[in-house]
């Protein structure tokens, strides 16, 4: 197969070589403002390696030393983020201070690394800002991220907590989002919406990839009465404007819509058929469309059942997974389209199932028991075997994320590696995208299965954590741990639980006293919150590796804390406001 | 390595500063070799195009974790076309943008249909077209390791940096890609041979 050289040989075009060169040049030109963003991160990370000396803690020292790795994943730096003083002691003082620098709202696949709140932020928040339509107790305040420093705050749809007496003001379903600067706690754009009350309402955003649009849909509004639909829009992520709204295709019914990672904006769905009479039917179709044009997919396979149901794709991977099921059948069919074409890959099989890994899609084959296949392989975006394992008394697979990272197009930025469970309580850890095992290690020490018999080791807790250990977490603290490179065993015992709390890269924040820790919502029956609300609870960082407590600071009866757009927020009162 | 005399580990720091005209010339140095790789994957000169353009867009996304093996880039540019070539319908969804402004193909004299004439240029025989087969067929690993090391003459180090693995690793990996090439070419050029699909 040498090539042949000389004038036989094919020449590149040359005016498409010019042009596409100088859409290169023009490419790196327009990007430098996100790269810059993060020159500016590892910055802030060096100054503080020269604040930090002295803290002590393990996970401190690693990101002061540069020596964080997550294996040979390549991430950006990870930030700390120290808290300046500030004398005002509420939330509830102060608005978002004008300090807004904007800077480049860019939605991509890369993973939002946290920034840690490492030394003691002062009492008062860093900003604070009141959200809209949190009228009483029963608003719930979510968070969607979408990028490095923004992200979407979401309050409602409201609804009357389940474990309290509290009489919630039920005349309207509302909801509202707003887009926060979460670096300053700038609002860049805020809407709210309200319609008639609705006890199933869940409507909710949704990011759609990284085409700059959000969707706002609820799975089960086609089964509502139409004054009782919320909001079903496609937003413009930049400005909160509509865009359109979403219109189901005439004469079916769709729950659920998924959106397709990457840029196109899309959603993948199965609509069901209504008959005359608009009673269901056993024809379906499954479908790709823009959600601002469901009638016109972009392209639409017929699918017959009495059940029918996709998966949402996590990962790059073209396969679409569509489950189909009619009264007498034994159990679910499989079929498998390219998400990008609507072609049928594999149609009614029983006997594989696909698992999305950030960078590789796992096929999975001859289940045995929970969780246990007798055959798994690594299979490439397109479909393709890359490799495959067999073992009689099968594998379990658990999934190592990179530790508190997150991503607004992917389910849960991964270190692209895995664990084999078995036989027994054997682990492997093995390179999902080539299958090239890298260690093997006993893990009887580890989580064994909840309740049944398989797989020995429990699959559930397991991270990469910022110090390149693989650690699985419990609920009372770290359960076993073994070197990233060479799989040997390391003493986790001093870690706290990453399920406790919320989990920073360097650093575990719980709280204590708060929301659903001795504060409000604690014991059911509960009624009307103290007025004035007591800073009653206590907030405490500690080192994600030994375990030390870094800070700690006062808390709210009701607050709770999360990462947003990569930055610590608490919420307490109706408002958002800015830890570190 | 490199394909060309200029500074390329310099012309490379100073495009990941963001200097523009630095990356044109590490394109300039090394279009034609991952021209080439296209072509040794896929028949369509517009398409070898089309991915030369995908891989150097992809050097730009993945500009931290390229890995210089003796201060060039082209290693990691191959192995990225073997990569673009397998996923080329995704990795042409993620710069639709950029590949909407580059002209569609004309029709030239020196081969009017693309792939027809492409495809008699560089298999003059069916034993060419079914080698190259043959190494379609293999599998991503198994094609970066030969590419490295028996069509780009790469060192069994050089190819280990390029891919990341130990020295050791490529010696196994290779012996086995061989194996299986062998096994692929003489399945191709037997009478009987078929073909088959993908396993999905």
């Amino acid at each position: 197969m040498n090539d042949r050289s000389g004038s036989e040989m094919p020449r590149f075009d040359e005016a498409r070589s010019a042009a596409i060169r100088s859409a290169l040049i023009e490419h790196v030109e327009q990007s430098p403002r996100h790269d810059r963003r993060r020159q500016i991160r590892v910055a802030v990370a060096a100054v503080l390696a020269a604040l930090g000396v002295g803290l002590g803690g393990t996970a401190v020292a690693f990101a002061l030393s540069g020596g964080l790795v997550f294996g040979d994943v390549a991430l950006p730096a990870p930030s700390t983020t120290a808290a300046v003083p500030v004398a005002t002691p509420s939330p509830t003082a102060t608005d978002a201070p004008p300090t807004p620098t904007p800077h480049p709202l860019v939605v991509t696949d890369d993973p939002i690394v946290p920034h840690d709140v490492l030394v003691a932020p002062a009492a008062a928040p860093k900003w604070s800002l009141q959200l809209p339509g949190v009228v009483d107790m029963c608003a719930y305040e979510s968070v969607i991220d979408v990028s490095d420093g923004y992200a979407l705050i979401q309050v409602g749809p409201n609804l009357p907590p389940e474990d309290s007496a509290y009489d919630c003001d039920l005349d309207a379903s509302r909801l509202s989002l707003t887009l926060v600067d979460t670096s300053t706690g700038a609002p860049v754009w805020s809407r709210d919406w309200s319609w008639e009350f609705n006890y199933s309402e869940s409507t909710t955003a949704t990011v759609l990839g990284t085409s700059g649009r959000v969707m706002l849909w609820n799975q089960f509004s086609d089964q509502s009465p139409p004054a009782q639909r919320g909001p079903r829009e496609v937003l413009d992520l930049a400005t909160g404007a509509t865009l359109s709204s979403i219109t189901v295709p005439d004469g079916y019914s769709v729950d659920r819509l998924y959106a397709v990672p990457g840029d196109s904006g899309d959603v993948s769905f199965v609509a069901r058929k209504l008959d005359d009479a608009g009673q269901p039917t056993t024809t379906w179709a499954a479908m790709r469309a823009d959600p601002q044009s469901l009638d016109t997919p972009r392209w639409s396979v017929p699918v017959e059942g009495d059940q029918v149901s996709t998966a949402p794709i996590t990962n790059s991977s073209s396969i679409m997974q569509v489950s189909h099921y009619t009264a007498g059948q034994p159990a679910d069919l499989l079929d498998v389209y390219d998400i990008d074409s609507g072609a049928l890959m594999v149609g009614g099989t029983t006997d594989r199932d696909y698992t999305y890994f950030d960078g590789f899609t796992l096929r999975s084959s001859g289940f045995i028991d929970y969780q246990l296949y007798r055959t798994i392989a690594g299979v490439d975006d397109a479909g393709n075997e890359i490799w495959s394992r067999t073992l009689d008394s099968g594998y379990a697979v658990a999934s190592v994320p990179l530790i508190s990272t997150k991503s607004t197009v992917i389910q849960q930025p991964s270190s692209g590696l895995m664990l084999l469970i078995g036989p027994g309580t054997q682990l492997e850890l093995i390179d999902g995208a080539t299958g090239q095992s890298r260690w093997t290690a006993d893990g009887s020490g580890c989580m064994n299965s909840l309740g049944v018999t398989v797989p020995a080791v429990s699959t559930f807790g397991w991270w990469l954590s910022a110090d390149d250990v693989i650690v699985q977490y419990g609920d009372a603290g770290s359960r076993c741990g073994f070197d990233h490179a060479t799989g040997a065993s390391v003493d986790v015992s001093q870690r706290p639980s990453a399920w406790v709390g919320v989990q920073g890269l360097l650093a575990q924040y719980t709280l204590d006293g708060a929301l659903g820790t001795g504060g409000l919502s604690s014991s059911k029956g509960q009624g009307l919150p103290p007025d004035p609300m007591p800073q009653s609870g206590v907030g405490t960082a500690y080192d994600a590796v030994t375990g030390a407590a870094l800070w700690s600071i006062p808390a709210y009866y009701d607050e709770r804390w999360a990462f947003a757009g990569g930055y610590l927020v608490g919420f307490s009162q109706g408002r958002v406001f800015g830890i570190g | 390595m490199g394909t060309g005399t200029h500074d390329e580990a310099a012309d490379w720091a100073a495009a990941m500063a963001g200097e523009s005209a630095a990356f044109g010339r590490v394109f300039d140095a090394h279009r034609d070799r991952v021209f080439g790789q296209a072509l040794r994957l896929i028949r369509d000169v517009h398409d070898a195009e089309d991915v030369t353009a995908l891989v150097f867009l992809e050097a730009w996304r993945k500009r931290a974790s390229v890995r210089l093996v003796d201060g060039s880039v082209i290693g990691w540019l191959l192995v990225t076309t073997n990569h673009v070539v397998h996923n080329q319908t995704r990795s042409a969804r993620r710069y639709r943008a950029v590949l909407e402004r580059i002209p569609r193909p004309t029709a030239r004299a020196d081969h009017p249909d693309p792939a027809d004439a492409v495809g008699d240029r560089l298999d003059q025989d069916a034993r060419d077209a079914k080698v190259r087969a043959a190494f379609a067929r293999l599998s991503e690993a198994d094609q970066n390791v030969m590419t490295l090391c028996v069509l780009e003459e790469l060192t069994m180090e050089q190819a280990a940096q390029v891919l990341g693995v130990p020295a050791g690793t490529v010696k196994s990996r290779l012996s086995r890609a061989k194996q299986r090439f062998a096994a692929h070419t003489t399945e191709l050029l037997s009478p009987i041979a078929n073909s088959t699909g993908g396993a999905k």
